[in-house]
């Protein structure tokens, strides 16, 4: 008797070596995908067309943890780059989270090979550091192709107590404006921005775990002024807005091909910040800080998250994830499924991701220069000097 | 509310849906039975294969899963003292000596029965709170939740042990550990030495194994035998069960502590445990065998960490704001469903919210029935002699502390705070002051900071901070209380043990 179960404890021992190997082993890298050299290096085969990711693996690398909005968007794209892709290859989405999304990205470029099975998906959380000249950043966004682009938009709002209905009372609030923010240099950067563009005095409490937290700080009452992206504004805001606790003001509008501020067509009722600026001050906006802003809410809003390719990655790979992106656009089942995680929105595909991207990388060194100092002077940001 | 909760038990109830809830909750298990491996992996696993699932299905999924992982968890507490997941330590305190001394199967079974308990009481909580949580949610400002902090800090002092100056020393280490990494307000690093590996802090799982799993591997090699030091396992589950049965009102009140921490968002899940453990150690009788084996040190914090993942679920359905790694993910598995955490779950997604609360129930019911049933084997694990264990253990180990961030660091931080950690144990100085202090930092900060930022020092008025700091104070002097009438008590009666 005592046989038998010393025999079944051994045998249960094992299962849970056996478990622990494929739990350690499972997320960890992926699999190693299979020697491309069977297709493009066999002199003797007819030139047949065979595709590019026929048979393989594409892994995409997303620098979050599981669950964030980067990644969700990554796994929702995943079967439809499978499904529409040539050659129909598996993907399999990987998280790298750590050190803000700086440390995924480093390794997609330092550590993942340069053969196109290999693609990381950014969000702006990546762009921000890379633009700033953080010190950490490794890779470099002008060495990568962009194929996706998933624009978002923001929308500011503020409390009734504020006594803030529209542009021409900014200056004259009727209580100190308080904004709950996570980070000087991750999104709410823009959001500052904006109140500098606007010339609104509002201090900026930062620390927030995130832009939950903040929300239920407005509802709380701790801060009368926040920002939310589309998504979150239109479930949780808009409710609001409807029994009167929150009034929204502008939206940060979305960047049409020539970098200029248009109304945001998610929000069609609501003045994007340059229609704000112009009713508040009767004239355009214009100077260092609004470059900063355009710059930034590029980077941040207007191609929120990007899908790349290394640059030298081969090119029948970057052609295929291409096309392969402008079929999952065009699949009527990708813009139904995928009410929430695009938020609307329609994915930026070929030329137009393209010239997103450059508008994004065109920021100058004279408005990186002033935006170095804004933060050093205005929030305490040394680092980056 | 009451027939949307009937309709969606029937849809539960569904042979299909129930056939992956048992898959959710056999991960569940594993996952907890693994020692390291916590909630957010298990949802990491399941992830990817919830796209594209109906709702209800993909809930039955994910909530099995989340429901059980603290109910598994108290294998690897109880029989190698390795906590099974970050919810798990203070288990340890009495589970482990428990099992030193061959009671391994009562101590399973009293635990097993209270997680089934306070999984149940979670799950009831949920549903009675709905109507009211977004009063009691929006009633916790950020200093509201300074003060909870400072509640679980103040756990330091209780469960110091002997010498207080010892553990509030090894609180302010903790904290010192956990502020590594970016401040939580401003833009900063610390301690991080320009190692991009820190930038993050040292990962949870880490430093809760280390610290304690890695010092008992240790210990154990050294000593040679096994675990259990009794020849043979006496006790069996049913003892243990009605050991529960006998502490009814603590198995409650633990819960009922559990969910409520489990609600408040940004505490973490693994304070829940010590909490609990402080509070039972304050509030029972003839407390002087906590920490060598009194079955009540069991049964309180495996309560509370199964109360609490009801409790977390509340402001993560309702406000998209998660209490914990596991609920974060959870939020994005909604998301793959097609679904938003809001206001909508409570009024058109209703019966969504309401199957999933039925999951939680059921799903700690059976895993508890599944986890009763397996205990007397799976307890044979303390008789294994220590020399043919630890090397299989310590590969189990490093795999868990490696999930982490599948870093190199991960290795060298588990050593090092495994070092840490041998060398306290060896010296006498408490080690879950470390741990809570460890975990609390970076809350603690953030709430002080955002309070002081936004209202000065006239947060330290309101109401609610107030009344925090009252029950702050009526828990330490509790100790104290009932230690002085206990006393007169006890010398009456001749030293009764």
């Amino acid at each position: 008797m005592f046989r038998i179960i010393s025999k079944l404890s051994i045998l249960m021992l094992a299962l849970l070596l056996v478990m622990a190997l494929v739990f350690g082993c499972g997320g960890s890298g992926g699999k190693e995908p299979q020697p491309a050299g069977e297709e493009q290096g066999e002199p003797q085969q007819e030139p047949q067309e065979t595709a590019f990711y026929e048979g393989e693996t594409l892994e995409m690398l997303v620098p979050f943890g599981a669950g964030g909005g980067t990644d969700v968007f990554a796994r929702f794209v995943a079967p439809y780059y499978n499904k529409h892709a040539a050659g129909q290859p598996a993907v399999q989405v990987v998280n790298v989270p750590g050190g803000g999304s700086v440390i995924g990205a480093n390794e997609f470029v330092k550590l993942r090979k340069h053969d196109g099975f290999n693609a990381l998906v950014t969000s702006a959380s990546t762009h921000f550091p890379y633009l700033l000249g953080e010190k950490e950043v490794q890779y470099d966004l002008r060495e990568m192709k962009p194929v996706l682009g998933l624009p978002t938009g923001g929308v500011v709002y503020v409390s009734p107590s504020t006594g803030i209905t529209g542009p021409q009372d900014i200056g004259n609030a009727r209580e100190k404006l308080v904004y709950a923010g996570i980070s000087a240099t991750g999104l709410d950067l823009v959001t500052l921005l904006s109140f500098e563009v606007l010339k609104m005095d509002v201090q900026a409490i930062l620390g927030y775990e995130g832009r939950g937290p903040s929300r239920v700080a407005f509802e709380q009452g701790e801060s009368n002024v926040d920002y939310q992206t589309s998504s979150a504004y239109l479930t949780n805001v808009v409710p609001l807005v409807g029994n009167g606790t929150a009034v929204p003001l502008f939206s940060f509008g979305q960047l049409d091909e020539n970098g200029n501020i248009v109304r945001d067509p998610a929000f069609p009722e609501i003045p994007s910040i340059k229609e704000f600026y112009e009713e508040a001050y009767g004239e355009e906006p214009s100077g260092v800080a609004w470059d900063a802003f355009k710059g930034f809410a590029n980077a941040a809003f207007t191609v929120q998250k990007i899908v790349w390719l290394h640059s030298d990655a081969p090119e029948e790979a970057v052609q295929a994830l291409a096309e392969a992106s402008e079929a999952a656009v065009a699949d009527p089942d990708f813009t139904e499924k995928g009410v929430d995680v695009l938020g609307g929105y329609t994915p930026y595909i070929g030329k137009n991701v393209e010239a997103a991207v450059n508008n994004m990388l065109a920021v100058s060194e004279e408005v990186k220069d002033w935006l170095r100092n804004f933060l050093a002077d205005e929030y305490g940001v040394t680092r980056l000097k | 509310m009451l027939d949307v909760a009937i309709h969606a038990l029937t849809i539960v109830l569904d042979p299909s849906r129930l056939m992956f809830m048992f898959l959710g909750i056999s991960i569940g298990l594993v996952v907890g039975l693994l020692p390291g491996l916590g909630g957010t992996v298990g949802m990491s696993i399941l992830l990817p294969f919830i796209f594209g699932m109906d709702p209800y299905t993909g809930m039955a999924l994910l909530i099995g899963m989340t429901a059980v992982v603290h109910t598994g968890d108290t294998f690897p507490s109880v029989l190698l003292g390795v906590p099974g997941s970050s919810g798990s330590q203070a288990t340890i305190m009495d589970g482990y000596p428990l099992a030193q001394r061959g009671e391994a199967a009562r101590a399973l079974g009293a635990a097993f029965f209270s997680s089934m308990i306070g999984g149940v009481i979670g799950g009831m909580t949920l549903f009675a709170v709905i109507p009211i949580a977004r009063p009691v949610v929006l009633a916790f400002g950020s200093p509201e939740l300074f003060m909870m902090s400072i509640l679980g800090l103040s756990m330091v002092g209780i469960l110091a042990g002997k010498s207080p100056i010892r553990g509030f020393a090894a609180g302010m280490l903790g904290l010192m550990i956990g502020s590594i990494g970016g401040a939580p307000a401003v833009a900063e690093y610390r301690y991080t030495f320009d190692i991009i590996y820190l930038f993050n802090g040292i990962p949870l799982a880490v430093v809760a194994l280390g610290l304690f799993a890695f010092p008992e591997m240790m210990d154990l090699l050294a000593a040679g035998g096994s675990i259990s030091n009794a020849q043979k396992l006496s006790g069996s589950w049913m003892q243990g069960v009605k050991d529960a049965l006998n502490n009814k009102w603590l198995i409650f009140r633990s819960a009922i502590l559990g969910a409520i921490v489990g609600f408040i968002p940004g505490l973490g899940g693994s304070v829940v445990d010590w909490i609990s453990y402080g509070q039972a150690k304050q509030t029972c009788k003839n407390t002087e065998n906590f920490g060598k084996g009194d079955i009540r040190g069991v049964i309180a914090p495996e309560s509370s960490n199964n109360a609490k993942e009801g409790g977390a679920l509340i402001p993560t359905l309702l406000f998209g704001i998660p209490g914990s790694g596991t609920t974060a993910i959870l939020l994005g598995g909604l998301s793959l469903m097609g679904l938003q955490a809001g206001p909508r779950l409570l009024t058109s997604e209703l019966p969504l919210t309401m199957s999933i609360i039925w999951t939680l129930v059921l799903a700690n019911i059976f895993g508890a029935g599944a986890c009763l049933l397996l205990s007397k084997p799976i307890a044979r694990l303390s008789t294994i002699p220590a020399k043919k264990l630890v090397p299989f253990l310590l590969v189990l180990l490093m795999a868990g502390a490696y999930q982490s961030t599948r870093h190199w660091g991960d290795f060298i931080a588990f050593v090092a705070i495994g070092l840490l950690g041998w060398a306290m144990k060896q010296l006498d100085w408490p080690r879950p002051p470390l741990l809570i202090g460890f975990v609390l930092a970076v809350s603690a900060e953030r709430y002080l900071w955002i309070s002081m930022s936004r209202y000065g020092f006239v947060w330290l008025g309101r109401p609610g901070v107030l009344a925090i700091g009252v029950i702050i104070t009526v828990l330490l002097l509790a100790g104290i209380i009932l230690k002085k009438s206990g006393s007169i008590d006890t010398t009456g009666e001749g030293g009764q043990a």
